[in-house]
């Protein structure tokens, strides 16, 4: 409702009163009256309006009943003029939200206002004559209070008698033009059954004629409010779209003026949003001033004021007071932490909610929490924040808000869900290395057997797998799978654990796991790993050499999931297995498949690996022993590595690899340019994987060059393009390979028996371990290095303990690369030469260890049950060696089988077991005839047990199926049977054998000296006499 | 030759000024509590030279140690252009404040005037309608001196950021964009901020995938800056936002996997899919539609659609 008047008007209005009552009356009501109407226009010039309107009450009870005889229609102006005090205490009270006083006075000036206008009209007989001038404006006033009665009907039919009764050019329309018409419009959109359009018409007749109709702001917003009010109750939501189309300029006030109407604004809103109509919602928010916006607007505005009452700016009052009020309550609302800033932005979060656009959620909450951080909201707001940043895949505002929100409000009750979220969004985020921080911290701080508890311990184990800490993975993920079976997260760390297996090549038992894993969750819908279970499993099989059951997961996954991240990987182990089965074609097929896809996909690392394979393959110098026809073939290959793949870290393999087809084709100095660039490229690395394998193909390159010799190598390998004097860890290395070549070319020598050679390469060799010795430190040299000194030095020197430091070095380091259980068998080693038996006891407790744990490193497992059944023999625990032994022989061990054989014969013989020993001996010297180290000690102890036993031809040995009856006696047996057979038919050996060595000499002499021995005792029919018999 | 029509033509230039100038309507409040309501014809360095009406000739002089406030009556020229400025229509509010801003140049250096406002308005106007190039010659020329609010202050500051996406200094812009990002502005400034820094990240994100979803937030970021109420600004927002996800090969993978066997449900593409299809029915919702009718690539976007009961 428009109830704007002028205070100097009335002010006037009511001055000229008084001299009117002062010509009409006699001298003393006529002081009276003017006494009165002074104090009324005083108390409304204060703006106190409540003792104005309580003068005027007075003035029409005291003279009102006589005042039509005595004053006439004129006294109806005073009635007009109370109705006009009431009408602006309703106006007050309204604003004040006293909604009861605001009726009270509407009431109280609509009658004010229907008496001037029924009981004082103009001419009316019996009355005195005079005039009411403000007998029409009565009624325009009179429909403004019923507009506040909420008597929409009634105030538009009071305003139509006004336009038919007004003379146009007397009676002004109030409270101007626009006010009138905005009046209209406000009352057809509210009354009871609104006119819309006819309120829309009147609206914008105000509207558009603005400056000439003097049409005031607030009206204009009061009736964009009412427009607004009955378009949502009526649903109508177009209506008022198309109006804010068309009049969003007239509609939009400065901030200044717009933040008061805020308020009503954001009920507005609230409704449309209950009635689900969201253009209007969006349309009510917009109108909404910024807080800081209306704040300055009104500052610049009391600036320039100068502390004045206020200014008249064309149709706009501006009020000190009023900007002074509404900048006190914006400040207000800023200071209390929520400005209607921040109840729009929590609106928008609605909104953008209900179109589920979580990304726009997140950006309102995210500004919330950025811009208004001390709203009484906070903590949900930025509880929601963590939560949708989770659910956007924005993890790292997760953590990052998700660590604000521990830190300020660590007691609420939301604090155990964001620390879930954090951790679960950081992880399934790809955020190991910050999950696995956050866990950590975490781990201590939540009981065990929550779901806290329960993810940190999933997240620890998932973080380490992902990020390749396999060790420290293991427990974790075992603890998750023990510990929390019913974990939603199960799956998850069920396949981690059987995969993390095998990155630790334990795939005997990640094999077992992965067949649990694969057949408890058989559904590609539900099991996301199952490809790469199926690969983790085929990998399996593959490292057991297992290619058939390999190949069948392998196909599977071909047929099943040729999408998915995996194949190429696959594709590359069906080509190593088709490679190690000599099916070249076929493992040809498939690198070059493993290649494409890989490409297609730009997984460069699977595409590199692919090319070495390639090159490995076709680059071989010989398939079978005959030579490779398709050497020149790796070429391409080689070049397209070098050209699109050279940052793969597959390079070094196809350097090495690629360097025997490089010579063919004659590019064998672009080769070895490359090899050697490899090296210097290697040396500066941390992971410096494959570098030896580098240096021992440069080393066999560069020899193969014509002109170049061993020394020029040597020559070379002291003085390295590329590789500092700080490098110790490559020039160690270097050393290391050269020492290689000098042994090859002592090996060659010894062969070709050139002495002095053998000497020069042997003092070379010394040379260079003493070097090494002597100017590295054990910790600056590589783990391979340290084991071929350490070995070095045990095997080849007279103070074997010296290689301890080496062992050791290496065993104390966290990357052993494989060469753990060379040292453990190098310390078990020294310490089992040594001559303490508790030294001997520890080598074997060591040993225990290396023969158990390298399941995959079966040489050494056979070296460790070798040298534990030497040193039981040196113990002389002969339980030990028998068991040790046999173990050895189940195995199916052959180094070693022909030592261990006798040691097994010998544990017999040593425990007086001579049947199982003699049986035993025996077997051994018929297998090993040639090995006299072996033969020689079983048939000598075989003569002698037959020699003690002594039995006569036809005694029966052992009993049941397995009897025997001897068909000569023990002793003929042992001298004829045994030790001559086997003198006569080693003698050559004896004699002619080059690489026989003395104590084997001396072993065959005994048994030769035994022979004569027995020959000579007169017990038996000697050789010479046996052929003496033959003969005849 | 030359030189005859340069003379005739700043001659007929500043007559044209001459002819447009105005006298500023204001009230001067003075120091002895008294005021007057006088036409302003000229101010400098606190000194204003008035007369008492249009038809006066005489005119006086008064300094800051009589005049203590000066209130200046909007002039109609400044109402008329703001109307249209309201209504969204940039164009004819421009021609309407850059008059303006001409005919009260005379009073251009005192605090509040309208020949400042006018032509700040009128920088407004370009950067609205994404006439950056108008924007940045603009503010080469524009004397902040009356400016008083420190909003608009701080929207000079802000117009750098306009002037970085005019030179697609997409380097530059990421780095003012994060300088400010926790910055007190007003929601329209953050909401320009926003967008500007979506524009950034969506360029670097050609080089740097990964910051494509940070183009994708900071557009959603200027959709609720400002309550909508840069309803330019937001449309665009939302259109690139479209056209980030409809470029989106993983999106585009989804599309063609959409309802098959193949469909993964938690792969990027899916998601980002379901977020275009969200934002699609957020901009109908909000009514933009009507202003700007989305491509029909972008429609597309609403066939994509879970029940609640299958929403990720």
């Amino acid at each position: 409702m428009n109830t704007m008047f002028k205070k100097n008007s009335f002010n006037r209005f009511l001055v000229l009163c008084s001299l009117v009552w002062i010509s009409m009356l006699g001298v003393t009501k006529a002081q009276d009256l003017n006494t009165q109407m002074s104090q009324a226009n005083q108390a409304w010039e204060d703006g106190l309006y409540p003792q104005c309107q309580q003068i005027l009450e007075k003035i029409v009870q005291v003279y009102g009943g006589r005042a039509p005889l005595l004053y006439g229609p004129k006294f109806g102006v005073i009635h007009y003029r109370k109705g006009l005090c009431e009408l602006r205490l309703a106006d007050l009270d309204k604003r004040a939200n006293k909604k009861e006083a605001a009726e009270k006075w509407f009431e109280k000036a609509a009658k004010s206002f229907e008496t001037c206008y029924k009981k004082f009209p103009n001419g009316a007989k019996g009355m005195a004559e005079s005039t009411n001038g403000s007998h029409k404006a009565a009624l325009q006033r009179w429909a403004e209070a019923s507009m506040g009665l909420g008597k929409y009907k009634e105030a538009i039919d009071l305003y139509s008698k006004f336009l038919a009764e007004r003379d146009r050019g007397r009676d002004k329309i109030l409270p101007s033009q626009g006010g009138f018409y905005i009046n209209l419009a406000i009352c057809h959109f509210l009354m009871e059954k609104p006119k819309i359009p006819k309120g829309i018409e009147h609206f914008e007749t105000a509207l558009n004629n603005k400056e000439r109709m003097k049409t005031q702001d607030a009206g204009i917003v009061a009736a964009f409010l009412a427009l607004s009010q009955t378009v949502i109750a009526q649903k109508k939501e177009s209506a008022m779209v198309d109006f804010l189309n068309k009049n969003r300029a007239g509609i939009t006030l400065k901030p200044y003026q717009m933040h008061e109407f805020s308020p009503v604004f954001f009920k507005l809103a609230g409704n449309a949003l209950e009635a689900d109509m969201f253009i209007a919602a969006f349309n009510l928010y917009a109108l909404i001033p910024g807080t800081d916006e209306a704040i300055q607007d009104i500052k610049v505005r009391i600036d320039q004021l100068a502390e004045r009452r206020g200014v008249k700016d064309g149709n706009t009052v501006i009020e000190l007071a009023r900007l002074k009020k509404g900048m006190e309550k914006l400040l207000k609302q800023q200071r209390s932490g929520d400005p209607d800033d921040a109840k729009v932005l929590s609106a928008m979060t609605y909104l953008q909610d209900q179109a589920g656009n979580q990304r726009g959620v997140y950006g309102t909450l995210e500004q919330l929490e950025l811009y208004y951080n001390k709203s009484k909201k906070r903590e949900d707001n930025l509880f929601n924040l963590v939560r949708v940043s989770s659910l956007i895949g924005e993890i790292l505002s997760t953590e990052h808000y998700g660590s604000i929100f521990l830190k300020d409000f660590p007691e609420s009750e939301k604090v155990e869900a964001v620390r879930q979220l954090m951790l679960s969004s950081l992880f399934f985020g790809g955020e190991y290395e910050k999950s696995l921080e956050v866990a950590q911290v975490l781990i201590d701080k939540v009981a065990k057997g929550t779901e806290q508890h329960d993810i940190c311990v999933f997240v620890l184990g998932g973080s380490h797998f992902y990020l390749g800490n396999f060790e420290e993975a293991q427990p974790f993920l075992e603890q998750h799978v023990k510990e929390y079976p019913k974990s939603k997260f199960i799956m998850h760390s069920e396949y981690f654990q059987g995969s993390n297996l095998t990155r630790l090549q334990y795939w005997e038992t990640a094999a077992k796991l992965l067949d649990g894993f694969l057949a408890k969750y058989p559904s590609p819908s539900v099991n996301i790993y199952l490809p790469n279970a199926l690969y983790d499993r085929a990998n399996c099989h593959f490292s057991e050499s297992e290619y058939d059951p390999a190949l069948v997961l392998l196909n599977r996954l071909e047929s099943e999931f040729v999408s998915s991240g995996v194949i190429e990987m696959a594709y590359n182990m069906k080509g190593n297995i088709f490679e190690s089965t000599d099916k070249r074609d076929d493992a040809e097929k498939y690198y070059l498949q493993a290649l494409e896809v890989a490409e297609k996909r730009q997984n460069t690392i699977v595409a590199g690996e692919s090319l070495s394979y390639i090159v490995g393959m076709l680059g071989a110098e010989k398939i079978g022993k005959k030579p490779n026809p398709r050497i020149k073939d790796a070429i391409p290959y080689y070049d397209k590595f070098m050209s699109e793949y050279r940052n793969s870290p597959y390079k070094p393999q196809v350097v090495v690899y690629g360097m025997l087809p490089m010579r063919a084709v004659n590019r064998e100095e672009e080769g070895l340019g490359n090899l050697q660039a490899m090296i210097t490229e290697l040396a500066g690395k941390k992971n410096q994987a494959f570098l030896e394998e580098c240096v021992n193909a440069y080393s066999d390159a560069f020899l193969e060059v014509k002109g170049n010799t061993p020394a020029m190598l040597k020559e070379k390998y002291y003085n390295f393009p590329g590789i500092d004097l700080s490098d110790k860890r490559t020039l160690a290395l270097l050393r290391i390979a050269l020492i290689g070549v000098f042994e090859e070319q002592l090996e060659t020598a010894r062969q070709e028996e050139e002495g002095d050679l053998v000497l020069r390469y042997e003092a070379d060799i010394k040379v260079l371990f003493n070097d090494l010795k002597s100017q590295f430190q054990p910790k600056e040299l590589t783990n391979f290095v340290l084991i071929r000194v350490g070995d070095y030095l045990r095997e080849k020197t007279s103070a074997p303990k010296q290689s301890l430091p080496y062992y050791n070095e290496l065993l104390a380091r966290k990357d052993k690369t494989g060469m753990e259980f060379k040292a453990l068998l190098g310390i078990a080693d020294v310490l089992g030469g040594s001559d303490a038996p508790s030294d001997n006891r520890k080598a074997l407790t060591s040993l225990d260890r290396v023969h158990s744990a390298a399941k995959d490193d079966q040489e050494s497992q056979e070296k460790a049950l070798y040298r534990i059944i030497e040193i039981n023999d040196k113990l002389e625990d002969w339980e030990a060696v028998n068991k040790r032994a046999r173990q050895y022989l189940d195995e199916k061990h052959t180094r070693k089988v022909a030592e261990v054989s006798y040691l097994f014969a010998k544990s017999y013989d040593e425990r007086n077991l001579t049947e199982d020993a003699l049986a035993n001996y025996g077997s051994v010297y018929a297998r090993y005839t040639g090995y006299i180290a072996i033969s020689a000690p079983s048939v000598k102890r075989v003569m002698e047990i037959m020699w003690d036993r002594n039995l006569e031809a036809g005694a029966q040995i052992g009993s049941g199926d397995k009897a025997i009856t001897l068909q000569k006696k023990d002793r003929q047996a042992a001298y004829e049977d045994v030790g001559s057979k086997y003198i006569r038919s080693t003698r050559r050996i004896r004699e002619t054998n080059k690489k026989i060595t003395d104590a084997e000499i001396a072993m065959w002499d005994d048994v030769a000296d035994l022979v004569k021995e027995y020959e000579t005792s007169g017990q038996v029919k000697t050789m010479a006499q046996i052929e003496e018999e033959r003969d005849r | 030759m030359k030189t005859r029509f340069l003379i005739t033509s700043l001659m007929c230039m500043m007559l044209s000024q001459v002819a447009s100038a105005l006298d500023a309507p204001a009230r001067i409040y003075f120091k002895d509590k008294s005021h007057e309501d006088v036409l302003i014809t000229t101010y400098k360095r606190g000194y204003v030279t008035y007369k008492l009406n249009a038809r006066a000739l005489n005119t006086t002089r008064k300094g800051p140690d009589t005049i203590e406030a000066i209130y200046y009556y909007e002039v109609p020229l400044f109402k008329e252009a703001m109307a249209l400025y309201k209504g969204r229509k940039y164009a004819e509010a421009k021609v309407k404040f850059l008059e303006c801003e001409v005919a009260y140049k005379q009073i251009d250096t005192a605090p509040n005037n309208y020949a400042t406002l006018a032509g700040f308005f009128a920088l407004e106007c370009s950067r609205r309608s994404f006439d950056l190039d108008a924007l940045s010659s603009g503010m080469e020329k524009f004397r902040k001196d009356g400016l008083t609010q420190a909003h608009h202050l701080q929207q000079l500051e802000v117009n750098a950021f306009w002037e970085a996406v005019r030179l697609k200094d997409w380097e530059r812009l990421n780095r003012l964009a994060l300088d400010w990002r926790t910055r007190k502005v007003t929601g329209s400034q953050r909401a320009q901020i926003a967008y500007c820094h979506g524009l950034a990240y969506e360029e670097l994100a050609k080089k740097n995938p990964k910051l494509t979803t940070k183009a994708l937030n900071s557009y959603n970021m200027s959709l609720s800056a400002d309550f909508t109420a840069s309803v330019e600004l937001v449309i665009e927002a939302a259109s690139n936002a479209l056209r980030i996800y409809a470029n989106d090969p993983e999106v585009k993978l989804a599309i063609r996997l959409w309802g098959t066997e193949d469909e993964n449900d938690n792969g990027t593409g899916y998601l980002r899919l379901l977020e275009a299809n969200a934002l699609v029915k957020l901009y109908n919702q909000a009514g933009f539609d009507k202003l700007k009718p989305l491509s029909s690539d972008a429609k597309n976007f609403l066939k994509y659609e879970v029940s609640a009961a299958e929403a990720p």
